[in-house]
């Protein structure tokens, strides 16, 4: 809750996006530096999880969790990166210049879309920052981990059996316990922005690997309207793994549609560490995935029969971290979870097929989830359909098809799961979130697909490019307004406040209600035996009290003027007592 | 489709293709432009809220959060964090006596000692007891109250 957990967080996320910084530049580099800040979501994702994914490594192999063991990691990824890049024939670009690629459309738009972005993430971080700890799944067991690799250094045998969700990754711990780390404490209230930085990475990636591709409206329209969907402003921020695995699955969704139009090989690569890392995330990533992954072979497949060997060679590599954690839960005979009905069992229960398929329609349609989201994502691929952008649409349609059955799937093969969309009984909200999320990436490029088929009726290209020219300083200026706008309306409010065990003890400094604290305690027993002591030196209204930080204090309230209550201290500390004046 | 409509390829004419593209995407921006202009404000006035609410919170309340609806007296946790060591175990016993301020969910007492207490193991055979309305006499021959807030729930110490 104070400052310096919160510069803590910033140089952790510093040093992931440091270290993804190395895994872009191995994988494909960049012409300016003005890329580089362009794909710093990427980056900073692509640090979070090859960072995440090798913690979970060291873990499983008994290496012991720590602040040098995450700078080793995440330094050691920096290092590999620079010189895989060396080898792979990558040049540092200019101090200066170098060669830019225009963002696409008006930078006006691009100027309103950021705006409208930032403020939003502006009040999700003035909501983070103070919020306590109610999310059930992260007090049962997601923090509980986080802390007892802090605490342990490593996977504590009696917490990872006996906590629920046994079988779960600890990808999520560990990011969580790095937190911890850098906070120099398990404050869970803190944590909440370590989900905001994630949430600030996926935006920025979308819009970072699409800023140049898609027209600026087909990008900004779809990112908004996930991220404005009532299930990312209650739970953005929530310390649970669900939209980490959402953005990793979305993420490598949307570099596995890139390849498709492009066929370049980063893209691939950065989408197959995407994919691993959400294999190690959540159980459901290793289902998500697989959809993913059937979905991009259905659809490379469209046209050039060869592309599967690529693809599964990126399924071989993705799933051999996960195989390294099963082998962990193995060996230490802990279950590897699984559906209750067992993997096949759901044959069993073919009565619950159509209403938990009804369900997870009612949750993608309904609207009070994901807003217009899911039925627009529809229409998006109906209209490449339209335009004959086929292998997108496939990728897009087969995704949605088959990630809508596996969310079906995953609450008929638990019996016990009453259907309902209450979050508390029934996880299809939270499941359905690895469905949509990614849309905030495939949408726009569905759109702008069939845009482009209509391009010989759309403005001359150079044109296109004079307007973003004339507009820069206008689009700037909005960003800049709407970049100060909230915090200085939020500012006209009070200072920010970080809330400290200090706060529950304020020194008195004026007239009002004022108190002679004579002594504070951890435990209510040394306040009593004090208590006694100080009735018995003649303060009869001596009282014990909850100073509203978890400690206990004995006081005598009652004062309502300054010199009043020092001529009090003044006798206590006559009588050999440590006292102070307190207002309150 | 009459045959006139349809293109060489086989499939719809150009021009009913072009017109559905240009509907599509049409449609879709027009939709979510109003909707993003609508939510945003919504989005921003409900996390100015939750802000302010989690403002007006007292350190204790937010520190226990979801602990608020579980545990019926905060100062059991304290008392246990006061006197149990680090490096120390305990159990936590619910039991059939009435606790003041027990609620459904007083049940989970033991999960959320698990995350507020650590690095305290939780122990089946632990010296220190958490008790919520359980009989001190039952868990063994020597228990003396550390402290209790005489509404049910109390921390022993276990000597014998």
């Amino acid at each position: 809750m104070t400052l310096v957990a919160i510069a803590g967080l910033v140089a952790l996320n510093l040093l992931l996006l440091a270290a993804g910084s190395g895994v872009l530049w191995a994988t494909c580099g960049w012409d300016s530096w003005l890329e580089l800040a362009r794909l710093a979501g990427v980056a900073y994702l692509a640090g979070v999880a090859t960072v995440g994914v090798l913690l979970v490594l060291e873990l499983t192999a008994g290496i012991p969790f720590g602040l040098t063991a995450i700078l080793v990691t995440a330094l050691a990824v920096l290092a590999v990166g620079i010189v895989l890049g060396r080898a792979f024939g990558r040049r540092r670009p200019p101090r200066r210049g170098g060669t830019a690629t225009a963002l696409s459309g008006p930078a006006l738009v691009h100027g309103v879309g950021i705006a409208l972005a930032v403020l939003y993430l502006e009040a999700q971080f003035r909501a983070a920052r103070l919020a306590g700890l109610y999310e059930w799944d992260a007090m049962a067991f997601w923090v509980p981990k986080a802390k007892a690799i802090y605490y342990f250094g490593g996977l504590d045998q009696q917490f990872f059996s006996s906590l629920p969700g046994p079988s779960y990754p600890p990808l999520v711990p560990a990011l969580d316990a790095s937190a911890f780390t850098f906070m120099g404490a398990t404050d869970p209230i803190t944590l909440h922005l370590m989900f905001w930085f994630l949430l600030v990475g996926y935006l920025a990636a979308v819009a970072g690997l699409l800023a140049t591709r898609v027209r600026s409206l087909a990008l900004w329209l779809p990112l908004l309207l996930v991220a404005l969907s009532p299930v990312l402003i209650d739970h953005g921020v929530a310390s649970l793994a669900d939209l980490l695995l959402d953005y990793f699955i979305g993420l490598a969704a949307l570099l596995f549609a890139l390849w498709l139009l492009e066929k370049r090989r980063w893209q691939l690569t950065l989408g197959g560490i995407f994919m691993t890392s959400a294999f190690l995330t959540k159980r459901e990533g290793l289902l998500l995935g697989a959809v993913l992954l059937a979905s991009l072979a259905i659809a490379a497949c469209w046209k050039r029969r060869r592309d599967w060997r690529a693809v599964v060679l990126v399924a071989a590599l993705a799933v051999v971290a996960p195989l390294i954690w099963r082998v962990w839960l193995n060996a230490r005979g802990i279950s590897t979870g699984g559906p209750e009905a067992g993997y096949l069992g759901s044959i069993h229960h073919l009565d619950r097929v159509w209403p938990c398929l009804k369900l997870t329609l009612r949750v993608l349609f309904a609207g009070d989830s994901w807003l217009i989201a899911p039925p627009l994502f529809v229409v998006a691929i109906g209209t490449a359909l339209a335009a004959r952008v086929r292998e997108l649409a496939l990728l897009a349609g087969s995704f949605f098809v088959l990630a809508t059955l596996a969310c079906a799937w995953v609450i008929v093969s638990f019996p016990s799961m009453p259907i309902t969309t209450n979050a508390s009984a029934n996880p299809i909200v939270r499941l359905s979130g690895g469905l949509v999320v990614p849309m905030a990436g495939l949408m726009p490029l569905l759109l702008d697909a069939a845009w482009r088929t209509l391009e010989g009726q759309a403005r001359p290209a150079a044109r296109r490019r004079l307007v973003a020219l004339r507009s820069r300083p206008l689009a700037w200026g909005i960003v800049a307004v709407a970049t100060l706008a909230y915090p200085l309306a939020a500012l006209a409010g009070g200072a920010p406040r970080f809330p400290s065990l200090r706060d529950c003890a304020r020194p008195a400094t004026h007239d009002g209600k004022i108190q002679l604290v004579l002594a504070t305690f951890d435990s209510s027993v040394p306040a009593d035996a004090m208590l006694a002591r100080v009735r018995k030196l003649g303060f009869v209204q001596a009282q014990v009290f909850g100073d509203g930080c978890g400690r206990v204090k004995v006081a005598v309230p009652g004062y309502t003027t300054l010199a009043g209550a020092r001529d009090a201290l003044a006798e206590a500390e006559g009588a050999g007592l440590h006292a102070e004046l307190q207002q309150g | 489709m009459s045959e006139a409509k349809r293109d060489p390829a086989g499939g719809a004419s150009p021009s009913w293709r072009r017109s559905s593209t240009r509907v599509g995407i049409a449609v879709s921006l027009l939709v979510m432009a109003v909707t993003v202009l609508v939510q945003l404000p919504r989005a921003l006035k409900n996390l100015g809220d939750r802000a302010t609410r989690s403002s007006s919170f007292t350190y204790e309340d937010r520190a226990f959060a979801a602990g608020n609806s579980i545990i019926p007296d905060k100062q059991l946790l304290y008392e246990a964090k006061a006197w149990i060591p680090a490096r120390g175990s305990y159990r936590v016993e619910v039991g059939p006596r009435p606790v003041t301020g027990a609620m459904p969910l007083t049940r989970y007492a033991g999960l959320f000692a698990t995350y507020y207490l650590m690095p305290r193991r939780p122990s089946p055979d632990a010296r220190w007891a958490l008790c919520l309305g359980c009989d001190p006499g039952s868990l063994a021959s020597h228990v003396t109250t550390l402290w209790s807030d005489h509404n049910g729930s109390s921390l022993l110490r276990i000597d014998g």
